[in-house]
């Protein structure tokens, strides 16, 4: 009788001491595009421990582009992917994904701008009439804001398809094109050096300015399994963003990374990644998305105001 | 090698087979409609492809696989020849022709990108180094293997040296220089329909992209079915040029 | 008369070693042509000294080394897998020759389509590290192996495979006796052709979704316009695939030797 309440108890602690709640909780991410400033922010969180703290183990991966991540996370191979094109997730989500977005990851387009050789004619976007002006594919972000910039500035320029920014920087060099694209930082180092010139930014067109462009998505089956640790995430995310805004040096170990100079880059990301365009908790300018999803063939009608509630599932501050 | 009518027969009784497996997959839920689209969705998808330019898109296909293997070809026919008749350039150079034939050619794209542009003519180059290789190396066997006891036939008749050329040696190499060619269609169509691929430019590689990106999955299955379709056309074609030099 | 021409003035003044070296030089000069004329002042078009420093400072740094090894590692596992499938699918096809040429143009046709489309398939089988990358490697090593093979199978006279079956012989035996000795040239040359195109199909998938290995660090050179280091890259991937031929030479002069 004595010694069964003794080994319940000596049962229970060696349980205790090798149970694997004790243990870290991994994570699979799957990251779009190395290289970029927001994108940069997982990785920041791994170097500065705030995963650790919150006891998640986080593994990286890196992928090519959003529609890879996006896949990526459908096959259930990772557990979240960040930095993935919210227009590109819809159709999968209409066709019957089981994809939630977790939250939101940018929000505007301050991120690209359009530019020429230095010796181009073109000064500005009045100077674009029936110019060649690159955007990535159609349909994805870059296309849509190009759209909206010719709208607003009512220039009669052509938009060409022109793939991702190491391309149309070949393409702008080598004089196939008139007018490139571009993400920060990618081309900035060569605008200060004078060899490029900045004819038009995606900080100047109005209508996307409180557009979200970029998620970071889940699986429903893996939030419903692992909603906690995901808070537990987006509480040590948002900690890696607010100290890459304390203060100069993220932005100076990221130019370090990326091998451009710490002023130019501290300059990047107050003109182009400001604090506002990276909150977690909101995905905003719905109905604008919706209208461009059926604009561009991605969705047949917009989706529902159930089905949104199905697929924005913000675990962030919740 | 050739094919024969039972050959394609059957082949096509094995697609068959397989296609309703698929589908009976699909219709119990055993493959995610999102990877993997049954054949009855391919064929729902069809009015999408029509709307989208399949046909055009594979006419362009077809067009920069046959440019890119023409210029193999027109490349590949007499380097070989020049492998076979030189023992120095063929020590000296085989080795590297082989190493190229392995080669992640598709890699080189964003140099191709400058020289080309982004056009059918990167296509078409990056198709062409691809297909060159193997052209190189079986013309180059097929002329040096040939039985010594052919061209003594020849001689014995005293053939001229053009005549040697035309009615000994060339009959002979035929069939290598045939399955070079045809290797060289694989490696071009590969390499064409990886690059519109991945530059998103160009025919039904690019088309098989966009698919993807817009979740019809279907419509994607449906390009790459257009693929195999180019493969098997020149197949035929290859087939067709091999009994009309080699009646026999 | 061209090769004579060309047998005139290369040897046997010339070796071997100069001629290629020749070659070489002409090569890398017209590269330092089209660079000096080319776009972008050396950037798009880098100069053979820019790529050499950048060569020298990739192999100079320890984790390219860890790079190589993963590449290395997924490309060998791609082309054992990938032949293996070619392999045990032609011993279950032996017997039937009707099946086997129904096979063989099959693959033909679908030899083509680009495999990285079944990438997503992968990932969700094998998940997110080598295996996937393995998975997209070994179908693109099976199509030229696997059409190598069966081309060399119908080949083989039936008469062998009588005489095989009149003896007795297990199936095993039909394998070592008489399928073997014939399949063998046609595996090797199958496996060199498919080598290529391994590594191209693992080099496409790192590109995809990875964190390491050769193919991952091009496409982080070449997003960030570091056209020099992605030619680095490259270099080093071509490395690769000589070696990988160079191995498949030598398993062939040795099997020409023992036979």
């Amino acid at each position: 009788m004595i010694k069964s309440p003794i080994l319940f108890l000596a049962a229970s602690l060696f349980a205790a001491a090798y149970s694997p709640a004790g243990a870290a909780d991994k994570l699979i991410l799957a990251v779009s595009q190395k290289g970029q400033w927001d994108t940069s922010m997982p990785a920041l969180g791994v170097e500065k421990g705030f995963f650790k703290e919150e006891g998640i183990e986080v593994e990286l991966f890196y992928t090519n582009g959003t529609a890879e991540t996006q896949q990526a996370v459908l096959s259930g191979s990772v557990d979240i992917g960040v930095a993935v094109g919210f227009l590109g997730l819809l159709p999968a989500y209409a066709k019957g994904a089981p994809v939630r977005v977790i939250a939101s990851e940018w929000t505007g387009a301050n991120d690209f701008f359009w530019y020429v050789k230095a010796d181009s004619p073109i000064k500005d976007m009045r100077d674009a009439t029936h110019k060649t002006i690159g955007f990535s594919t159609n349909g994805s972000s870059s296309n849509l804001v190009l759209l909206e910039l010719l709208k607003q500035t009512g220039v009669k320029a052509q938009p060409v398809p022109t793939g991702g920014t190491a391309a149309t920087m070949t393409q702008v060099l080598s004089g196939q094109i008139d007018i490139g694209w571009s993400q920060a930082p990618l081309g900035l180092q060569d605008v200060a050096a004078g060899k490029l010139r900045i004819v038009a930014r995606g900080s100047d067109v109005k209508s996307v300015a409180e557009q979200t462009t970029r998620v970071t998505i889940s699986t429903a089956e893996r939030l419903a399994t692992k909603r906690e640790v995901m808070k537990r995430f987006m509480r040590a995310y948002q900690r890696t963003l607010d100290w890459a805004y304390s203060g100069p040096a993220a932005a100076d170990s990221f130019a370090a990374a990326i091998k451009v100079s710490p002023a130019l880059m501290r300059a990047t990301v107050e003109q182009h990644y400001p604090k506002s365009a990276m909150r977690l908790d909101e995905v905003r300018g719905l109905e604008q998305t919706m209208r461009q999803a059926v604009e561009l063939k991605r969705l047949a009608a917009p989706l529902k105001q159930d089905q949104i509630a199905e697929l924005i599932r913000i675990i962030h501050g919740k | 090698m050739g094919s024969n009518r039972a050959d394609l027969f059957f082949a096509f009784g094995i697609g068959a087979i397989c296609l309703a497996a698929l589908e009976l997959a699909a219709r119990a839920s055993l493959v995610s409609p999102l990877l993997v689209a049954s054949p009855s969705d391919v064929v729902e998808s069809i009015p999408l492809l029509l709307d989208e330019g399949i046909v055009s898109r594979f006419a362009e296909t077809f067009g920069e696989t046959f440019a890119a293997t023409a210029v193999a070809c027109l490349v590949g026919l007499p380097s070989g020849w020049l492998l076979a008749r030189s023992g120095h350039l063929d020590r000296s150079f085989r080795t590297w022709v082989a190493v190229i034939a392995s080669a992640p050619l598709i890699l080189l794209y964003p140099i191709f990108l400058v020289a080309f542009g982004r056009s059918s003519g990167t296509i078409i180059a990056i198709g062409a180094v691809s297909a060159t290789p193997p052209i190189i190396l079986n013309v180059r066997d097929g002329f040096s293997n040939i039985p010594r006891v052919f061209l003594e036939v020849g001689h014995t008749f005293r053939l001229s040296q053009i005549q040697v050329l035309t009615k000994v040696m060339i009959p002979a190499a035929i069939p290598t220089i045939v399955t070079g060619v045809r290797l060289g269609i694989v490696f071009a169509l590969v390499n064409v329909v990886a690059v519109e691929y991945v530059i998103n430019f160009g025919g039904v590689g690019a088309m098989v992209g966009e698919m993807a990106e817009r979740y019809e999955i279907g419509a994607m299955y449906g390009a790459i079915l257009a693929i195999v379709l180019a493969s098997a056309m020149f197949y035929a074609l290859t087939e067709r040029i091999e009994r009309w030099l080699r009646p026999s | 008369m061209a090769a004579s021409f060309v047998t005139a003035v290369a040897g046997p003044r010339l070796s071997i070693a100069a001629t290629r070296t020749l070659a070489l030089l002409l090569i890398l000069s017209g590269w330092e042509v089209f660079a000096y004329l080319g776009p972008g002042d050396g950037r798009v078009m880098p100069h053979i000294w820019d790529i050499a420093h950048a060569l020298a400072s990739l192999m100079m740094n320890f984790s390219t080394y860890r790079h190589i090894l993963v590449t290395g590692a997924e490309v060998l596992c791609a082309m054992a897998a990938g032949a293996s499938a070619a392999l045990l699918l032609l011993l279950l096809a032996a017997r039937t020759p009707t099946l086997i040429g129904a096979l063989s143009v099959l693959f033909y046709w679908l030899a083509p389509t680009p495999k990285i489309i079944f990438f997503p398939i992968a990932l969700g089988a094998f998940g997110v590290d080598m295996g996937s990358k393995i998975a997209i490697g070994a179908l693109s090593v099976f199509f030229p192996v696997a059409l190598s093979l069966f081309a060399a199978m119908r080949q083989i006279k039936p008469i062998y495979m009588d005489v095989g079956r009149s003896f007795g012989l297990s199936g095993l035996q039909m394998f070592s006796k008489i399928y073997a000795p014939c399949l063998w040239g046609a595996a090797l040359t199958g496996l060199r052709l498919g080598a290529g195109l391994g590594v191209i199909g693992v080099l496409l998938a790192e590109t995809k979704l990875s964190n390491r290995g050769l193919g991952f660090l091009a496409v982080q050179y070449y997003s960030a316009f570091r056209i020099q280091d992605l030619c680095a890259v490259l270099i080093v991937s071509f490395a690769l695939a000589a070696m990988v031929n160079a191995a498949i030479s030598y398993i062939e002069s040795r099997r020409r030797r023992a036979s």
